[in-house]
């Protein structure tokens, strides 16, 4: 029950939308040769100037150097139009798009004919085979994702990307062997990352976002991920006015209903009388974009709002349904871009997101008295200001605030419940909420009772960056691009406990248990199935942490086919709990190398190698688990008493948790990716990625006070029952916070991808991901992501930690492609996926909790549990989702962009079990949620 | 690049990621935890187990032996009233149907192995081992064949009563060995094999010398309380740990059975059968508060009531360690008389006697 209680607090805390050194990387360059055609002779000293709606203030230009070569850098992500001119010659024009953070190449071969030839704009796009990068991952721009049906977040859209899964369903992509808590995300530059739970921290307006950039491996010194890049680039004004409103309605007449078996090989119940919950979506947007002062000063502003409702079938063990989860939202969000003087560029933006989130409990265990609510938001501000020194030498600072906050506990405190049917066929307990009835965990089927959480919890979080950087070209045996930054941050947390049910918490399943409400304990008379008694007290606690980054990074090119990448970071974390302990003090160092050879000396083939490390020491887990707590107490039924009188467990209070002071290595990755790009056809890239990772020294904590039977099914106890401790002193849990212990993350995975925009109408993206994840380390403290206790809770369960990882998907396959001509647009994105790793978990007699194995995670040990060579994997089903839009822009008719947009989510109704319940109760193996049903919306778009 | 290269550093790229072994832990003699004791009976598991709340507790009772001595034991009930309760080994025409094999380390029974190698200075460290690692626990055997008896409790058939396989360790690292499967194969140690019958796939087996150790597993999970009802220091019991098929496993281990071997001519040209049957005790039990036509009932069982009074094999002292102790009782009730039950064999009047109903129990005395 302990590691309930903590684990439902951290489940609370990465429910929120999210930490580290990652400067964001926000425009991109233009790089190549100038060369004369006949004699290859490269041209010095010809004037390469890059203009564009996207660049704010004058156009920008460089001249080629003595070996004819030239880099336009820190361009806005955007299309570009590039003139090449030498005194007296009729000047090239061309036209390049550039994605954030890579180099499009453009060389020039220049002849008296060409330039002769030159009377029109010669589109050219052939930079998909990023010729100086290690990094993997793509860049998905608003023009792309805008052709595809996506549920319009952008976490939704970094899931297209090869080597990204979300096992959890909670719009944190797990990337390439890295967990849901170790990633970054980054808006224009500023790390949005949750200070704590090191997941997304905030939403934003879809419509305001211009591109995703998704890195996942292979990165820049400049980056510091144990997991992935989630960079975003956000939409700035330009000298045009634009106005971009859409309207989406998906009403919950256009969703397919009906109610399904609860077992995995069931399909739908053709006669259920139970009527389904809803499943309808709303959202309304506005953008409005255009200069203040031409030239020199844009804005962009967007509001959306969001509605959704989210039903689950009807199932076990409650077979009643439910409310749907409801979702309430508004995003809103300024941008403002100044350029004073062709020098200077400086944006200014702020972000809000309120949202209000209700049933969020799943339905099938909770009675709408028993929901939970969730209600998140913040906002953030951003000022990126670049100096273009001059043509070899550019400044760029990043800074910024985070702000956000989670309030969650039991829907009834927070608003209203509703009760439309289902409380009728229970007690009158559960027809109108009660803040001080204590909630009740009947263990006999998993249901859940009369609060939505033992405890509300109120949770506010800080941030504050800043990252100035360097960036110096030249030339020493060969050109480099160079960049050097400093990263700073301040995080801070404020977290609130509010106990609900005066502070009692009942985990029912004694010897007189039963199903449902009828098995729950009824302490006053000494019926049901009582069993254990938590008792806690509610408490504040603030903790903080502060954290210093340095890198230097650069792209040497000592000869026409080969890039050299070298990089070192250095970076210092450190961090305090609320009574004032430190709970962090790290250093790392992360080397970077790459090798980039241009096999083709055309840029059409590339082999790329990696090796990096990334060091996460700016971790605020610890000092949030650190912190202390009041004492929790548990109490066992005692039958010939009738009274819970036997105190079996305690945690928390001043000495519950301390810190390893032998702790030097903070959680890191090394990383080794081999790639393959070639440019299979015009503006069409095909890549093989190979990464190898492995993370250790991840945060856990062990718990060293108690004493376990050999078996490690119950804590050890003298004749009475009370509970043995190695400190007798301090009858208590007391856990130490540490990276000190041999549990690793390996990944090994192949991506097999094709990036295709072969003619404007067409825009494809199909990739295939082989990988293996394994290991003994689930997730830092503890396996909090899958509710499990993990590998340091119960040293007698250790060994049972070995196997594949939550997140071991073996086949994925994602295809996004579009066709669009005349007007019209159809675009699909298709995912299959093969199911992720569950772990059969067993009752574990002193806390009350399913929390122990019998055989290696991701394992069930099957009907025959004392065979040691018979366990079997354990699994989810395979899934397979296919999402169609189809458009049409009505420009041609009314010379108006009015585009009519038809969504069409889970095209084939598949309602694949994405939830198995794992825990050893009689519903063992039975759906605990399905796939969303097939539905549509309708969407209107206007485009000025 | 060419086509072949490129495909040459996929496969090299596909072949180490198919090397990948996700189950470190579990190389060689590997350890899975507990043995998984769902199936066991009641008996097994304790009294006042539920599988939602509470373990069970496993108590011994006090009972007479002959001189009115008491003694302490741990009752197991044969699930059925039967006399194959007996039956250890059973030999026709060369085909052998035997106790499944307990390992038995380096000569004692009674008392764990300490000749393994334990890690350079090692102290015990109950918080942080599962089992002490200066000692070996005995090895229990899996079935190797349909035929085979049960070797946990759980199966109608099932009987406390293991074949003893000597083992030497020769300095194996202590309770480094986990299953019979790799204890036959493991050259450290030494110990005498059967090859396993031809076309077969099983391994060899250990070939038992022909003692009988009676041996309850018991739920690993279940408090054990020792003779005084109580628990040590440490908060352990008297139970001792072992291994079977690489999962752990506690008993409580009740000393030799001493057998009786009778060949049985075969009728009508069929070969000669010679059957090894345990010898067992009388326990003799009042019959006052429980139905003597079922004497086991799990309710009210008419033993361990502490007014049991044993008399030994051959009518010699029932205690463990005297010449008359065997860990299986044959059970009787009968009426008390006016003076109240009786407090050694002598005092029962076997008129009183009901009729016996091949009833038995285990009744394991531990080692002093």
């Amino acid at each position: 029950m302990k590691r309930t209680h903590v684990l439902s607090i951290l489940i609370a805390l990465l429910l929120i939308p999210s930490v580290a050194f990652a400067v964001g990387e926000t425009n991109g360059r233009i790089g190549g040769t100038v060369t004369e055609a006949q004699s290859g002779a490269p041209v010095p000293g010809a004037t390469v100037e890059a203009s564009g709606k996207a660049l704010i203030g004058s156009a920008r230009s460089v001249t080629t150097d003595d070996g004819g070569r030239y880099e336009l850098a820190e361009l806005p992500p955007g299309t570009y139009d590039i003139t090449i001119s030498y005194a007296g010659v009729k000047p090239v024009r061309r036209r390049v798009n550039v994605r954030q953070g890579e180099l499009a190449p453009l060389d020039i071969v220049w002849s008296a004919e060409l330039t002769e030839a030159e009377v029109t704009v010669v589109v050219e796009e052939r930079h998909l085979t990023k010729p100086d990068s290690t990094q993997t991952g793509t860049v998905i721009s608003l023009d792309t994702s805008s052709k595809v049906a996506t549920q319009r977040e952008y976490q939704d859209i970094a899931l297209q990307v090869a080597g990204t899964v979300d096992v959890n369903g909670g719009g944190n992509p797990q990337i390439k062997g890295g967990n849901l808590m170790m990633n970054r995300y980054l808006v224009d530059g500023l790390d949005i990352t949750d200070p704590v739970t090191n997941t997304f921290s905030a939403n934003i307006n879809f419509d305001s976002i211009s591109s995703i950039d998704v890195i996942t491996g292979g990165m820049e010194a400049q980056y510091n991920s144990l997991g992935g890049i989630i960079n975003l680039i956000t939409a700035a004004g330009s000298d045009e006015w634009h106005v971009d409103s859409s309207l989406y309605i998906g009403n919950d007449l256009f969703s397919v209903h009906g109610q399904y078996g609860s077992q995995s090989f069931h399909g739908v119940v053709p006669l259920s009388k139970i009527p389904s919950a809803s499943t309808q979506s709303y959202q309304a947007n506005i953008n409005v974009g255009g200069p203040i002062v031409k030239h020199k000063l844009w804005f962009n502003a967007s509001v959306e709002y969001d509605y959704t409702e989210a039903g689950t079938p009807a199932g076990p063990p409650l077979n009643v349904q439910g409310p749907p989860r409801r979702f309430n939202g508004v995003l809103a969000r300024l941008k403002l871009s100044w350029a004073p003087n062709e020098k200077h560029r400086i944006t200014l933006s702020v972000s809000t997101d309120p949202s209000f989130i209700s049933n969020t409990g799943g339905s099938n265990t909770r009675l709408p008295v028993a929901q939970s609510y969730q209600e998140q938001g913040g906002a953030f501000g951003i000022l990126q200001w670049d100096w273009f020194i001059s043509q070899k030498a550019n400044f760029n600072l990043q800074t910024g605030f985070v702000y956000n906050h989670i309030y969650s506990g039991s829907q009834g405190y927070f608003s209203g419940i509703d009760n439309t049917g289902a409380a009728s066929m229970f007690s009158s307990k559960n027809a109108q909420y009660n803040f001080n009835e204590p909630l009740q965990q009947n263990q006999i089927d998993g249901s859940i009772w009369y609060q939505g959480a033992a405890a509300n919890q109120y949770d506010r979080r800080y941030r504050f960056q800043f990252d100035p950087s360097i960036s110096l070209r030249g030339r020493a045996a060969g050109t480099h691009d160079a960049k050097i930054g400093i990263q700073l941050q301040y995080l801070a947390d404020e977290f609130a406990v509010q106990p609900t049910g005066g502070g009692v918490e009942y985990i029912d399943g004694g010897a007189n248990g039963a199903p449902l409400e009828a098995g729950l304990c009824n302490e006053a008379t000494g019926t049901g199935g009582c069993f254990l008694k938590v008792v806690q007290q509610g408490y504040l606690q603030t903790f903080r942490g502060l954290s210093v980054g340095g890198y230097l990074q650069d792209r040497w090119k000592p000869h026409r086919r080969v890039t050299i990448v070298p990089g070192i970071r250095f970076d210092y974390g450190w961090s305090q709990d609320s009574a004032g302990r430190t709970a962090t003090n790290l250093f790392g160092v992360g080397p970077r190398l790459g090798f980039i050879f241009d096999l083709t000396g055309d840029e059409k083939t590339i082999l790329s190698m990696f090796y990096g490390r990334a060091n996460d020491v700016q971790n605020m887990l610890p000092a949030g688990f650190g912190s202390p707590t009041p004492i929790t107490n548990e109490y066992l039924w005692n039958p010939m008493t009738n009274k819970f009188d036997t105190k079996v467990g305690a945690f928390g209070g001043s000495q519950g948790v301390i810190y390893d002071p032998t702790v030097h290595e903070p959680p890191h990755t090394d990383e080794v990716t081999a790639s393959i790009r070639r440019e299979v056809f015009r503006n069409s890239v095909a890549t093989v990625d190979y990464t190898y990772k492995r993370i250790s020294n991840m945060w856990d904590w062990y718990e060293i006070n108690r004493i376990w039977d050999p078996s490690g099914y119950r804590q050890l106890t003298d004749v009475n029952g009370n509970p043995l401790y190695a400190n007798p002193a301090l009858p208590q849990d007391i856990y130490k916070i540490t990276t000190n212990h041999p549990a690793i993350r390996e990944y090994q995975g192949v991506d097999f991808s094709i990036e295709s925009r072969p003619t404007d109408h067409w825009d494809i993206y199909v990739a295939y991901t082989l990988a293996w994840l394994y290991g003994q380390a689930g997730e830092e403290f503890g396996g909090q992501v899958n509710g499990t206790s993990g590998p340091f809770f119960n040293p007698r369960q250790t060994v049972l930690w070995d196997g594949y990882l939550p997140e071991d998907v073996r086949h994925q396959l994602k295809v996004r492609a579009s066709y669009n001509t005349h007007g019209f647009n159809v675009g699909t994105f298709i995912v299959f996926q093969t199911g992720a790793p569950l772990s059969h978990e067993y009752f574990q007699f002193t806390d009350g909790g399913y929390q122990n194995l019998r055989g290696p995670t991701g394992t069930d040990p099957g009907a025959s549990p004392n065979n040691a060579h018979g366990f079997a994997e354990f699994r989810t089903p395979d899934l397979l989702e296919v999402d169609v839009r189809a458009s049409y822009d009505f420009h041609a008719l009314i010379k108006q962009h009015l585009i009519v947009l038809l969504d069409m989510f889970n095209l084939f109704n598949l309602r694949t079990p994405n939830g198995i319940e794992a825990t050893d109760l009689p519903t063992f193996g039975q759906v605990t949620s399905r796939q969303q049903p097939f539905r549509f919306q309708l969407g209107l778009r206007y485009l000025y | 690049m060419d086509r072949r290269r490129a495909l040459g550093l996929l496969a090299a790229a596909l072949a180490a990621a198919a090397g990948c072994n996700p189950y470190h832990n579990l190389d060689g003699d590997f350890y899975l935890g507990p043995v998984d004791a769902t199936k066991f009976p009641n008996s097994y598991l304790g009294a006042g187990f539920d599988g939602a709340g509470s373990v069970g507790t496993i108590a011994p009772a006090p009972a007479f032996v002959a001189g009115g001595a008491q003694v302490i034991y741990y009752g197991f009930p044969y699930g059925s009233a039967s006399t194959s309760a007996l039956r250890l080994r059973t030999e026709q025409a060369g085909t052998v149907v035997d106790r499944e094999p307990i390992y038995v380390f380096d000569g004692d029974p009674t008392q764990d192995s300490k000749s393994c190698s334990a890690p350079a200075n090692y102290v015990w460290d109950l918080q942080r081992d599962f089992v002490r690692f200066d000692r070996q626990g005995n090895v229990f055997q899996e079935p190797q064949g349909t035929s085979d008896a049960p070797a946990l409790p759980g199966a109608s058939n099932y009987v406390p009563i293991y074949a003893e396989v000597p083992v030497t360790s020769n300095g194996e690292d202590c309770n480094s060995v986990h299953s019979a499967e790799f204890l036959v194969t493991n050259p450290k140690l030494s110990l005498a094999t059967t090859p396993p019958p031809a076309g077969t796939r099983r391994n060899p087996q250990g070939t038992p010398d022909g003692k009988y150790i009676a041996a309850a597993l018991v739920d690993p999970r279940a408090m054990v309380l020792d003779e005084m009802g109580g628990l040590d220091s440490n908060g352990l019991g008297p139970q001792r740990w072992g291994f079977y098929n690489h999962y752990l496993v506690a008993y409580l281990e009740g000393g030799y059975v001493p057998t009786r071997t009778t060949t049985v001519a075969g009728m009508d040209g069929m070969p000669d059968t010679t059957v090894t049957q345990a010898r067992a005790m009388l326990m003799f039990a009042p019959n006052t508060a429980c139905n003597p036509a079922h004497p086991l009932d799990d309710t009210a069982p008419c033993f361990g009531t502490g007014n049991d009074v044993i008399d030994g094999v051959g009518s010699m002292s029932g205690a463990r360690g005297q010449a008359g102790y065997s860990p299986v009782c044959h059970l009787l009730t009968y009426t008390p008389g006016a003076n109240g039950p009786a407090t050694d064999p002598s005092q029962i009047d076997m008129s009183t006697l009901d009729p016996d109903t091949n009833s038995f129990v285990y009744c394991l005395q531990l080692a002093q």
